[in-house]
């Protein structure tokens, strides 16, 4: 554990569960197989319901031509015409039509609505209705996008645009020793969760509808199915079940098939059930945002940083849905750890005729990572200096100012995560060794690089403000606690962490909490479970809710709380935990709810993009060892180190978890995970033969650790986690690749056939 | 239905079962639908991501992949609820558990068993090999590798202890 007593925005230290690998709450059920997700859990009587899908990347829709042959009649068919409310998903915007019916945007667009009494039946009618499409000419892949962005920008159309600025870039590049260049492109990623994308849907009395199954963000789907069905938010009701991972894919996407489902359950008054196969899930839902960054940044012989000019253009796919955010909070990490005196980002999400991209863990920052940290390099081979010695010089510290003008306050661990890192990989020593070996030719050759990453914590800029979370703990007579939180269990171990914070918080054991998965008519808006703000955000609510608890309890039984849940009477007399909780509750229960308070010294201004981003960030740093095969150019990562200051550590078991997992899927992005499409917009990797994900034998040795650096305001000093992981190895890969060969790939995934096309770059250009 | 159904007698977990379905079935659907054994999931339907694994006559087998009419009438069958009930399962389940092989849970049956057959039955490879047929996208492997090797190397101390 760090040294909080040095820290005195602390107001308790970590107390026993915090802190501590208290075994996830879950696990048990799940290794014995009795843990009930969606498909293990249907209704009696459910029918099962899907999508009529466009067959064409664009068009404009004349008809849906329904085979007369096929009796429709005993089934529920839904058209765009019968919906009663808005024809629109709700996110960012209300531009993606719940079912379209003029012109269609990309293929497996829905276009109608049915629902059968079982799979094959449902099968049979999707496939006896034919959409008569006249083609438009449509845009598709990232490398069409790139090919725009280079050429003729004003071809693209804009989802949405941002700039952020600071100081006078013209300027600080004519006064530039040095001017680098480059491109970096990234793919399409698929989330590749377990457990499909599924919903149930059930009828209420009096019109409303209950929405249960495989999501992350309960209050997402509450306004966006109410608008659909036009009903008020309060007639729906959201519950999550058990989640068979998610990492971004269920925050949006659960509301298009929620809509679905509702409509269905809707037109046949019973449970309706709306679940995809794998090639169905990879081919419609969303991916992470493919992307192209063009750098110019200007630099001193010596290595400063002194301008970045950045061109970052996002693969929105056919709608906005949350394109504006993802683009944000990509522009915003674009310019990595590293103090710029001078900044101009240039950012674009644009229109493809892809399926909408989405959330995906990192949400933007992996790209622009990428783009940066692949680009240190260059520079650093550019002056001839160390990539290692390039970052030292340009790290942000504590009072140095961001891209967006924040000046850091407090929370900034990116040195000492960088030291440690350097300590654990040996990087001096096996960098050289490496050297030594790659130079001495060889059937392949090794290389060691280095990535360096950050992340904000909770939603950007004055997001937490707007939305005022909730959270609120209910005390039962019998002691027990239950947490009434929004925030979901889909594997990175909320339940536990949370409970942990709680039972700390009030001086409790762990059989004292419980936190049940939520359900809109029981819990408060805590906000949905994105944006590494959970433990940071509303596990300091959660915090802050059973202190005053705690408090209350005291007051109600006339008694000074004291050590682990224990109460002292004016007359001396301890009362424990159990009686005090009987003699507050006196037969009801006793409810504390709290509404989180954005530190108030942080402003954020929407119009200029200027302000405190994040009220803290996490940080990391990576290095990654590979092997390069010199006939196949197949690359193997051979071992990885990685350091992350996330704050004080909640679960550190659970923690590592994390971070694991986050660097095996960018091991995935780094060096296998890609989806092309043909010119038609048909995805060529839509099952998992094609489209490959790492297994064990892929993934190395893993070294991870943390140095904590509290924030003031965070549960115990604990920050934002989830996507940090995501951020930092794709890059460090690259670099690793580039000091094995002299040059890499500029873009994902490094495929052989990608390394080949940079050294082959390469060689041209020096002959 | 052309054929009409198919009946077998089979040991499931160590009870003895008939069992009726259609000719087509896989077995996967077998074992969820017929069985009510729902801890075996369906991830790919294709043979790509192991959470279908389940164990017939001692081989481990993707039941998506698995025509149930082709296993034979007194087949063995074990799921992970099976698993669960061996001494060998138990301290598998326990290690995962201890050594953070579980997130979202919804590979870790397969995980089980697939662990559990690697440690009965011993094939001459490491952990990290034998797994490679499971797929997990939440924990890095880290915690599932390590797990089976400790249970792997534990039995194989006993066992030499014993002998």
């Amino acid at each position: 554990m760090g040294d909080l007593s040095t820290f005195p925005g602390l107001q308790t230290p970590v107390s026993r569960h915090s802190g501590t690998s208290v075994p996830r709450v879950d696990a048990v059920e799940k290794v014995r197989g009795e843990t009930r997700y969606l498909l293990d859990r249907l209704p009696e009587g459910v029918w099962y319901g899907g999508a009529v899908r466009s067959p064409a990347t664009h068009g404009r829709l004349r008809a849906l031509r329904f085979d007369p042959s096929f009796d429709f009649t005993r089934l529920a068919v839904v058209l765009p015409a019968d919906v009663p409310g808005v024809n629109a998903i709700r996110m960012a915007a209300d531009d993606m039509p719940c079912l379209a019916c003029d012109e269609v945007q990309y293929r497996g667009e829905p276009l109608a609505l049915i629902a059968a009494p079982d799979r094959a039946t449902l099968a049979a009618a999707l496939a006896a209705v034919r959409p008569e499409i006249d083609p438009l000419p449509s845009l598709v892949g990232i490398d069409a996008v790139a090919a725009l962005a280079r050429g003729n920008p004003s071809a693209l159309h804009d989802l949405h645009q941002l700039d952020i600025t600071r100081g006078d870039v013209a300027a600080a590049l004519a006064s530039a020793d040095v001017i680098v260049e480059g491109e970096y492109v990234t793919p399409p990623q698929e989330h590749v969760y377990l457990e499909m994308q599924g919903v149930v849907a059930a009828p209420l009395a009096g019109g409303g509808v209950r929405i249960s199954g495989s999501l992350q963000c309960p209050y997402y789907i509450r306004p966006a199915v109410a608008a659909v069905l036009g009903v008020p938010p309060e007639a729906v009701i959201v519950e999550q079940w058990p989640t068979g991972g998610a990492f971004g894919g269920k925050e949006d996407y659960p509301s298009v098939i929620a809509a679905h489902a509702a409509l269905l359950a809707r037109a046949c008054r019973r449970p309706v059930v709306v679940t995809h196969d794998r090639q169905q899930d990879i081919e419609v839902t969303t991916k992470r945002h493919a992307s192209v960054t063009r750098l110019r940044t200007g630099v001193r012989r010596d290595g400063t940083f002194v301008a970045l000019d950045a061109e970052f253009v996002i693969d929105g796919g056919a709608y906005v849905t949350l394109s504006p955010v993802v683009l944000s909070r990509g522009a915003i990490h674009l310019s990595g750890p590293y103090a710029w005196p001078s900044v101009w980002i240039r950012a674009r999400a644009v229109r493809t005729n892809e399926p909408p991209a989405g959330a995906f863990r990192g949400f933007g920052a992996p790209q622009a990572l990428f783009a940066i940290e692949a680009h240190v390099d260059e520079v650093a081979a550019r002056l001839g200096l160390d990539p290692l010695e390039v970052r030292r010089r340009n790290l942000l510290t504590m009072g140095a100012t961001t891209s967006t003008s924040q000046i850091l306050r407090e929370s900034v661990g990116i040195e000492p995560c960088l030291a440690s890192v350097l300590r654990d990989s040996s990087y001096a020593a096996r960098r050289e060794a490496c050297a030594r070996q790659a130079a001495g030719g060889g059937d392949t050759a090794r290389g060691v690089g280095l990535a360096l990453f950050w992340h904000g914590g909770g939603f950007t800029g004055a997001g937490e403000r707007k939305m005022e979370p909730r959270a609120a703990i209910e005390l039962q007579p019998d002691g027990t606690l239950d947490i009434r939180a929004a925030n979901t269990e889909f594997g990175q171990g909320t339940l536990t962490s949370i409970a942990q914070i709680a039972a700390d918080a009030c001086g409790l054991g762990m059989d004292l909490v419980r936190y049940p998965l939520p359900d809109t008519s029981l819990v408060p808006d805590s906000g949905p479970t994105v944006a590494s703000r959970t433990t940071m955000i509303v596990g300091r609510l959660v915090e802050l809710c059973a202190r005053e608890l705690v408090g209350e309890v005291g007051r109600r039984i006339g008694a000074t709380p004291a050590e682990a849940g224990t109460f002292i009477r004016p007359d001396g007399a301890r009362l424990d935990w159990h009686a005090a909780a009987r003699a507050a509750c006196d037969g009801s229960t006793l409810r504390v709810e709290r509404r989180y308070e954005h530190p108030t010294h942080l402003a954020w201004d929407e119009e200029t993009y200027r302000g405190d981003a994040y009220a803290a960030y996490s940080w990391g740093a990576v290095v990654a060892e590979v092997t390069v095969d010199r006939a196949t150019l197949e690359v193997r990562c051979d071992e990885a180190w990685s350091t992350l200051d996330i704050g004080t550590v909640i679960n550190p078991r659970e923690a590592r978890g994390q971070v694991e997992g986050g660097m095996v899927q960018a091991l995935g992005y780094a060096l296998l995970e890609r989806v092309t499409y043909t010119p038609d917009g048909r995805p060529l990797e839509n099952r998992l033969q094609t489209y490959v994900i790492p297994t064990s034998a892929d993934v190395p040795a893993l070294h991870v650790s943390f140095v904590e650096v509290p924030y003031s305001n965070g549960p115990f000093g604990a920050k934002g986690l989830g996507e940090l992981p995501m951020n930092g190895l794709a890059p460090a890969l690259r670099n690793a690749v580039r000091h094995a060969l002299g040059a890499a790939p500029a873009r994902l995934p490094m495929t052989p056939d990608a390394v080949l096309a940079a050294l082959t770059a390469t060689a041209t250009a020096i002959r | 239905m052309e054929g009409g159904a198919i009946t077998r007698q089979w040991t499931i977990n160590g009870t003895p079962r008939r069992v009726t379905f259609e000719p087509a079935a896989r077995l996967l659907d077998v074992v969820r639908d017929v069985l009510g054994l729902t801890g075996t999931k369906e991830g790919c339907g294709e043979g790509e991501c192991g959470a279908c694994s389940v164990v017939v006559n001692g081989v481990l087998k993707l039941s998506c992949l698995q025509l149930a009419a082709a296993v034979p009438d007194d087949a063995l069958l074990v799921t992970v609820e099976g698993v669960g009930a061996t001494p060998i399962g138990r301290q598998l389940q326990r290690a995962m558990v201890e050594r953070g092989g579980v997130q979202c849970g919804f590979c870790t049956p397969g995980f089980v068993v697939a662990a559990w057959w690697y440690v009965e039955s011993r094939p001459p490879v490491s952990a990290r090999e034998a797994l490679a047929g499971n797929l997990c996208r939440c924990t890095g492997y880290q915690g599932l590798v390590a797990a089976v090797t400790q249970v792997a190397e534990e039995v194989a101390a006993s066992d030499g202890e014993r002998s």
